[in-house]
């Protein structure tokens, strides 16, 4: 229920945000910048959806109970962290791969930079590997 | 199996052990290894012992 309740007052924070950035579009009249526009407009249905969703969820017992084991429940955290991995994996090799076509391709600067990019990632990686053998 | 016997689903057996359906499905197809906590609760729910439930065959 905690979490749930945390999870409503996210998005309302969320929707907020996309509403005075919407308001601050109608003050200034500036409705030429397209993507401040559609950014707010966007947060703001995706967190009303989140909300209507979250509401009904806390007001259905059975949904509830279901809600709790979804976000608890030990295979799910289990899943989620392989998928987590896995995509670390998968966006690390894509970087390194795309980074050597651009230097091949004449784009030095620019596949430097992705590679930096992927070198920083597995850094942090590398850090909170050790921090949490530490930990745990 | 320990579920048939008492004549419950999987949906049933996993809202008393707060677990999904499919965890226990994954369970009784062997594709996943509970945690300590989760093999107990099972026990707890058949009143049985967990080597009853679950057998050990090596690290694989």
């Amino acid at each position: 229920m905690k979490k749930l309740r945390n999870t409503i007052i996210y998005f309302t924070g969320f929707g907020l945000i996309g509403f005075a950035l919407l308001l601050f579009q109608f003050i200034t009249h500036d409705f030429e910048n397209n993507f401040i526009t559609s950014f707010a407009i966007t947060i703001l249905i995706i967190s009303v959806i989140q909300i209507i969703r979250h509401a009904r969820i806390a007001r259905d017992e059975k949904l509830l109970k279901k809600y709790e084991i979804r976000n608890t429940e030990e295979r799910n955290i289990m899943i989620a962290q392989k998928a987590g991995y896995y995509a670390f994996l998968t966006t690390i090799y894509a970087e390194m791969l795309i980074g050597v076509v651009l230097m091949f391709i004449d784009r030095a600067e620019m596949g430097e930079i992705i590679m930096s990019v992927a070198a920083l990632q597995t850094f942090v990686y590398a850090i909170f590997l050790i921090y949490l053998q530490k930990k745990h | 199996m320990l579920r048939r016997e008492k004549q419950i689903s999987q949906e049933e057996l996993g809202d008393a052990v707060s677990v999904s359906r499919q965890t226990i499905n994954s369970l009784e197809k062997g594709r996943y290894n509970p945690s300590i906590i989760l093999a107990f609760k099972l026990a707890d729910y058949f009143s049985t012992n967990i080597e009853q439930i679950f057998i050990y065959e090596g690290d694989d």
